[in-house]
């Protein structure tokens, strides 16, 4: 198939290095919260808290319980990070503002 | 205690539940399949000098279809897609293709030639699809047969024979023959109470013969119609032996079997040439420079004059006021937006749940299905991987890809596996019926629909209940898809109540935009 430029991203960061930052597409956006996937705000957490949180996971102290529906698909989104990826994440996360999860009606 | 009933007591049973047996009715029974009107071109009233910008937030077919039409009306449209890639779940993986699953982020290894692809997503076009054909159509998207149901493929299952696969034509025929020799016998021995004429009566039997392929006298004693033990070209074929009515009703799939390949999913099916796709590169030869990839959105402001849209793209946050928005987002992840929805609107997107879908493929190294006179169609099992599907095209080549597993309502038992264990799984359930598959099969890919970045589900789940639609579903279903102030309008097939298809996120478009068309119309005409 001929893949003309505008048909994808660019293929070379297609295949590129790929980094982690992943949060936004659960935990909403500027890291909010969102009600729709049952997903914690992340806006305003301490680093350290948030860092702690991804290593639990990751060690599987979190997101193992039957009845924790939403830490067991959290869970496999922690399992391959790496140090030095937990370390990116919170520098990009842990800088957040604090924003509301809810928005009031405001029409 | 197992108690036994004996074929006429089962007969019994069956009259004293359906009435009598022979219990005709008048008039034809309605089909339950969706009516698609012939697809009709949009008459939309077309801009001329007059300028209107439209925002549409996600690159899958709805949103294309938005950006198609209105911008053949001279309306200013803009794509933003969060991903790297349009299409949604039309999605074709290909040699380098990047499988975007959080947490298991992986990439495409198939040998890089045409035929080597896979349908992640959508996969079939019923022949009544008619906005989406016309689209192809219109588009100059190839098309060819899509081979979903073969009588060569097989039926495993280990309650079956013990557990040795069997051809679904072996399954079917004989399924067919103990049936049709009930209602022969059923025919021939219970006095009739309906008043069938002698022709009908006559008609009936001949039907029933006919569907059991029975000998006269109403018996069934096996039948070539699948296939010939031995010979039936030079040589005289010599009929297989009979699979045994008993053994066919080990399985709980048998019903499953009997229906697999009928209604929407039944011959003749359609797929674009080369991968599904297609499509999606059909509408961007004519939209495709509108989108911005990367192009994340993070607020919906509706005014009473328009939409402001903030997205966020190369670490840059931007704004893009509109006069009206298409918003195509998965809607359990608009409400991770910062907006200013009504409340009733966003409990309605709260409310929907997101489907598991889960598919994976290998590519053969080999394509053995072929020595085992098995070109295209799907083998059906039951065990978690559910099916392997064998490629309609590059009959013949060297190597194909095939579907390893299809998991549409239990998805994440896989999506819960890492990518190792999935592998392992589908290796292990396709050697039921393939032997040496772990030898032939590589190079896996997996779609779990659940974790793909920026979609994190598959179709939309509006009822919860098997029962059919609640009128509090049905009220939150219409207020969603009404637009709010007129101005943002959610689209796709989540907006149907007939998800998953193409078809669906097309007609939702339409909807849409000729929602919008009557206020341009009075607006403007």
């Amino acid at each position: 198939m001929l893949i003309l430029p505008w048909m994808k991203a660019n293929a070379a960061e297609e295949n590129g290095s790929y980094d982690d930052r992943y949060c936004t597409t659960c935990h909403g956006a500027d890291g909010r919260g969102n009600y729709g996937v049952q997903a914690p705000r992340l806006a305003g957490m301490e680093p350290w808290y948030l860092q702690r949180q991804l290593e639990n996971f990751r060690a599987g102290l979190r997101g193992v319980h039957p009845s924790d529906i939403e830490g067991i698909a959290m869970r496999p989104m922690a399992t391959k990070l790496t140090d030095e990826s937990i370390a990116d994440i919170i520098e990009w996360v842990g800088s957040w503002d604090y924003v509301s999860t809810e928005n009031p009606y405001r029409r | 205690m197992t108690r036994f009933v004996t074929r006429r007591e089962f007969l019994n049973l069956v009259g004293a539940v359906g009435g009598s047996s022979a219990a005709l009715r008048a008039g034809s029974a309605l089909g339950l399949l969706p009516v698609t009107k012939t697809a009709k071109a949009l008459d939309l009233f077309a801009l001329g000098t007059n300028s209107k910008k439209v925002a549409i937030l996600g690159g899958g077919l709805s949103g294309l279809t938005v950006a198609y039409e209105l911008g053949k009306r001279g309306y200013e449209c803009t794509i933003l897609e969060a991903s790297h890639r349009c299409g949604g779940r039309v999605f074709t993986v290909r040699n380098g293709d990047l499988i975007d699953e959080i947490g298991n982020r992986h990439y495409c290894e198939f040998d890089d030639e045409p035929h080597m692809y896979f349908n992640g997503g959508a996969a079939r076009i019923p022949s009544f699809h008619n906005n989406l054909l016309a689209y192809c159509k219109e588009l100059d998207v190839e098309l060819e047969v899509f081979v979903g149901e073969n009588n060569n493929a097989y039926f495993q299952d280990d309650a079956l024979l013990g557990g040795k696969p069997v051809r679904i034509k072996d399954y079917k025929t004989n399924v067919r023959g103990f049936l049709g020799e009930m209602l022969a016998k059923s025919m021939s021995e219970q006095e009739m109470n309906e008043p069938f004429t002698e022709l009908e009566a006559e008609n009936l039997l001949s039907i029933i013969h006919s569907f059991g392929d029975l000998r006269e006298g109403g018996e069934y004693t096996g039948s070539s119609r699948s296939g010939y033990k031995t010979g039936g070209f030079t040589t005289h074929g010599v009929q297989k032996d009979l699979i045994e009515f008993r053994d066919l009703l080990k399985s709980r799939l048998g019903g499953r079997i009997m229906t697999a390949s009928e209604g929407e999913q039944g011959p003749p099916l359609l797929q674009a040439k080369d991968g599904m796709d297609n499509i999606i590169a059909g509408f961007l030869r004519v939209v495709g420079q509108e989108v911005k990839y990367r192009a994340m959105v993070s607020a919906i402001n509706v005014t009473n004059n328009g939409v402001e849209i903030t997205y966020d793209q190369d670490g840059v946050r931007h704004s893009l006021n509109v006069d009206y928005c298409f918003n195509c987002i998965p809607t359990h992840l608009i409400t991770g937006l910062d907006h200013n929805f009504p409340a009733d609107y966003v409990k309605a997107m709260k409310y929907v749940r997101r489907g598991d879908a889960y598919k994976a493929a290998f590519q053969a190294k080999e394509r053995f299905w072929e020595k085992e006179d098995i070109y295209g169609g799907i083998t059906r099992m039951n065990n978690r991987s559910s099916s392997i599907w064998y490629p309609s095209g590059g009959i013949h080549k060297n190597k194909g890809v095939i579907l390893a597993a299809y998991n549409f309502q239990g998805g994440l038992y896989h999506t819960n596996m890492t990518q190792e264990e999935r592998i392992e799984s589908h290796i292990k359930d396709g050697e039921r019926v393939h032997p040496n598959y772990r030898s032939l099969v590589e190079k896996p890919v997996t779609i779990a629909w659940h974790r793909m970045n920026h979609m994190l589900g598959c179709a939309a789940r509006w009822n919860r209940s098997r029962s059919g639609w609640t009128a509090e579903e049905q009220l939150m279903f219409d207020t969603l898809q009404k637009p709010v102030n007129g101005r943002h309008y959610v689209v796709g097939d989540q907006i149907t109540v007939h998800v998953a298809w193409m078809e669906s996120a097309i007609q939702s478009a339409h909807w849409a935009m000729e929602d919008l068309d009557k206020r341009v119309r009075a607006e403007l005409a």
